[in-house]
């Protein structure tokens, strides 16, 4: 087991670095991989960037670096909140949609949307704040209407999650239609499509990620102990409700920050976890942090596909991870059936 | 090594399911819950490991109080083997064997050499190794139970419960797993309580028997002590026979009314 994770981790780190490169590269303006390099290296030793790779120069670091990273970033946030979101509930099919998590996201941004802030550098911020805010309200909504008798129950978590889950999609549906939002722009971001451009919204929200997936990491191990249920973990020296508190208050941060940045991305918490699980086994330890990988590579690559497949129009990254995940993940299914048989 | 004085049980605001249970249990002994279904034989077990907290009474190990302990040192000295536990898929044999040892390691798990060879050793004494690498979802029920074994007995707890370890076993099994449950507990010093609803092997086995009816601990003794014809056909509600066998010893048989 312990050598196939070391290959995975390898394989997955060339493939991101490769990813990375081509996230830059690529896209309807094609970018050399020499001129990459003689602007990154102008930028590091301070030097001007000669006259006809000024427009590279803006595009490289005003949005696809920018944009690369972001979708890194939040690829790396939702793999592995859905890794800790399926250990939490031991549920496979469990992911930040589960718990109301990306719709509660969603709801916040579009009323933030819709807001008509006056132009300064803090409302550039108040679409991710609001979302975050927003994901949050919903998590401790969930959780507590899932206490069924006081007592936290996987079962009600689950019910709570699925009827807050539809109501704030409603919520959301009913604002874009009443409050003048345009409708197109606000369809596309419910479907992963918001155009990331310099790096104020990554500075905000780099470090939430950072923290949510480190602070998921650090649970990573009384995960493992949780799978054998509550009372088990209890009788094994697992303070559970304040793991499972920690665990939620960690990855919903991670989650809400990447979808306030890059809009509702579903299908990478999912499926990443899933395929990392058949091929590494269960141990958390190894599964939050290789999905995190695993959920960057993929989401870095839809992003490439999803700039360059109808160039120079773009299709939301959403609609991407949905179409490829969705027929690769029942291809997993049933592999993996007919293996059992 | 265990006492339990005066403690009673129950859930919510509900009246209690246990009243006044007082109880010693010793090291290498083997004690034996017996009862009706219902009776509160669970519960005990939950208001033992600290899963139901106490209405009064105190539970103490070596004089310390349970209730004073936080949820890691309460681990350090009381393992449990739960009730046909089923096994989450993906651990190997060796990492499911290794969460007994929780307790003692730091937030990331890692075990030290020392943890290593405890975890190799509920291994082998359960008989488990040649399954070590493999994944506990491929084992059998009967294999699954002595892995849950293997994990208490990585705990090292001085006391061990055993929510009827036998239920989802065969015949064969049942005496598997009772006959190293008492190999364990003579050779390592373990108490162990284990809540059992075959009577025949509870006589086998058991070294003293506590019976729990109607909320009170009715009786506590050696199984020649304990299991008579009178108290099991009250506690039961069923007439039972006892039978002495030279070879056997006590053969309980429960007498069917005719129609």
């Amino acid at each position: 087991m312990k050598r196939t994770t070391s290959k995975i981790t390898i394989i997955l780190i060339l493939g991101l670095i490769a990813a990375v490169i081509l996230g830059v590269l690529l896209g309807s303006v094609p970018i050399s991989f020499h001129d990459m390099l003689m602007v990154i290296g102008c930028r590091l030793k301070g030097t001007d960037v000669p006259a006809e790779l000024r427009s590279t120069g803006t595009i490289l670091f005003m949005l696809r670096i920018p944009r690369t990273l972001m979708m890194l970033l939040a690829g790396a946030a939702l793999g592995s909140s859905g890794a800790s979101y399926q250990g939490l509930f031991r549920n496979p099919l469990a992911d930040p949609y589960l718990i109301g998590v990306s719709s509660g996201a969603g709801l916040g941004a579009i009323i933030a949307m819709s807001i008509p802030w006056q132009y300064n550098k803090v409302s550039a911020f108040m679409i991710p704040l609001f979302a975050f805010c927003f994901a949050l309200i919903t998590v401790f909504a969930v959780f507590n209407l899932g206490r069924m008798g006081g007592y936290l129950n996987i079962t009600g978590l689950l019910l709570a999650g699925v009827a807050v889950n539809a109501f704030a999609s409603a919520l959301s549906s009913v604002w874009i239609l009443f409050s003048g939002l345009e409708i197109k722009r606000s369809f596309s971001w419910m479907l992963g499509g918001s155009g990331i451009t310099g790096w104020d919204r990554i500075l905000f929200t780099a470090p939430l990620i950072l923290i949510g997936i480190i602070g998921q990491f650090r649970y990573s191990y009384p995960l493992n102990i949780l799978q054998f249920g509550e009372d088990q973990a209890i009788q094994l020296g697992i303070p559970v409700s304040k793991v499972r508190i920690r665990l939620i208050i960690f990855s919903t941060l991670a989650t809400s920050a990447a979808i306030a940045c890059t809009g509702v991305i579903g299908f990478v918490g999912l499926i990443v976890p899933h395929l990392l699980r058949i091929m590494i086994g269960s141990d958390y330890r190894r599964l939050v942090s290789l999905s995190a990988l695993g959920g960057a590579l993929m989401l870095t690559l839809s992003d490439i596909l999803a700039r360059i497949l109808l160039a120079p129009q773009e299709i939301p990254v959403g609609v991407i991870t949905a179409v490829t995940g969705a027929p690769f993940f029942l291809w997993i299914l049933n592999r993996s059936n007919q293996a059992k048989v | 090594m265990l006492r339990l004085e005066n403690v009673s049980l129950g859930y919510g605001s509900a009246p209690d399911i246990l009243r006044n249970i007082t109880l010693d249990v010793h090291s290498s002994e083997m004690l034996a819950l017996i009862g009706k279904n219902g009776a509160g034989k669970t519960t005990l077990i939950r208001g033992i490991t600290g899963l139901l907290p106490l209405r009064s009474g105190t539970i103490c190990f070596d004089g310390q109080d349970l209730s004073s302990m936080d949820i890691r040192e309460r681990a350090r000295l009381i393992s449990v083997v739960p009730q046909a536990a089923s096994l989450p898929p993906g651990y190997t044999v060796f990492e499911t064997v290794s969460h007994g040892r929780t307790p003692y390691l730091n937030w990331y798990g890692k075990l030290s050499d020392a943890d290593r060879k405890i975890i190799d050793r509920a291994v082998s004494i359960t008989g488990l190794d040649k399954f070590r690498n493999n994944d506990v979802a491929s084992l059998s029920g009967g294999e699954q139970q002595r892995v849950i074994l293997a994990r208490a007995l990585a705990q090292n707890a001085p006391v061990m419960i055993l929510d009827e370890p036998t239920s989802s076993l065969d015949i064969h099994y049942q005496v598997a797993l009772l006959s190293l449950e008492k190999d364990i507990c003579r050779k390592e010093g373990i108490a162990a309580i284990f809540i059992i609803h075959d009577l025949n092997l509870a006589a086998r086995f058991a070294d003293r028997i506590a019976v729990i009816h109607e909320s009170r601990l009715a009786a506590v003794g050696t199984p020649e002590e304990v299991l008579k014809e009178e108290l099991l056909s009250k506690v039961y509600d069923i007439p039972v026979r006892v039978l002495k066998d030279k070879e056997e010893g006590l053969i309980i048989l429960p007498r069917i009314p005719e129609n």
